[in-house]
């Protein structure tokens, strides 16, 4: 499944920030936009002898693969985390 | 009905052996059978599929904000994915990519990692552990 948020939270000692992006939303608008370059991507594929098809179903992968993905760095007081859902 | 009770059956019936033995011969079948079931089974189950690798980073070296500390959890089917993509390169692509590489030191073919011997090298990162331990630098990098 695709990652549906993205959850950031930022410390930096005296400030902390945290953030909840609706993923999901962003699919929803560029949903549009991928069919109407879908055209141009199938010819490029065409000429750069790439399996359209593949190359679909192989981003489409990468994107629910995102899933789950956790990264957390931290340095003293500070912290930077983020956690794809 | 399997190879080993057809023979069985074919001695009993040429009188070859009793029906006691027979019976006890292939009682002795169904519980070998079914060692080697629960064999397969328990190694299947004792060894599930890592879903994440893990990359640990802890470095002391102290300055003034203080030791840095790296956790990443990449879950394998973006790994999966991304050595598919890696097959996906056109070869003139490839031939390019792999030039650049080897200048910057590192001898891969692209064209050597494919998909079908992916799934058998996640299978054997089930029980890899990387440990590196120095005196101010921690890395651990392990599958879960």
């Amino acid at each position: 499944m695709i990652p549906l948020f993205v959850v950031i939270r930022w410390h930096t000692g005296r400030r902390q920030l945290g953030l909840w992006l609706p993923l999901f939303l962003a699919w929803l608008l560029l949903l549009p936009l991928l069919l109407v370059l879908l055209p141009f991507f199938v010819i490029g594929c065409l000429l750069a002898r790439m399996n359209p098809w593949r190359l679909i179903v192989t981003g489409w992968q990468l994107v629910t693969g995102l899933r789950g993905t956790n990264i957390d760095i931290q340095q003293g007081e500070k912290q930077f985390q983020v956690r794809m859902v | 009905m399997n190879e080993h009770r057809r023979e069985i059956l074919d001695m009993l019936a040429t009188g070859k052996i009793t029906a006691d033995e027979a019976d006890r011969l292939i009682a002795a079948l169904d519980k070998g059978q079914s060692l080697g079931a629960v064999a397969a089974t328990t190694e299947a189950g004792a060894k599930p599929r890592p879903k994440y690798l893990r990359v640990l980073v802890e470095s002391e070296d102290m300055d003034e904000d203080g030791p840095v500390k790296v956790n990443v959890r990449v879950p394998m089917q973006l790994l999966r994915a991304g050595v598919r993509l890696a097959s996906l390169i056109p070869a003139a692509a490839r031939d390019h990519v792999n030039e650049a590489m080897r200048e910057q030191g590192m001898a891969v073919d692209l064209s050597q990692i494919k998909p079908e011997n992916l799934e058998e090298l996640i299978d054997q990162l089930n029980d890899l552990t990387v440990d590196v331990d120095q005196k101010s630098n921690k890395v651990r990098v392990f599958c879960e």
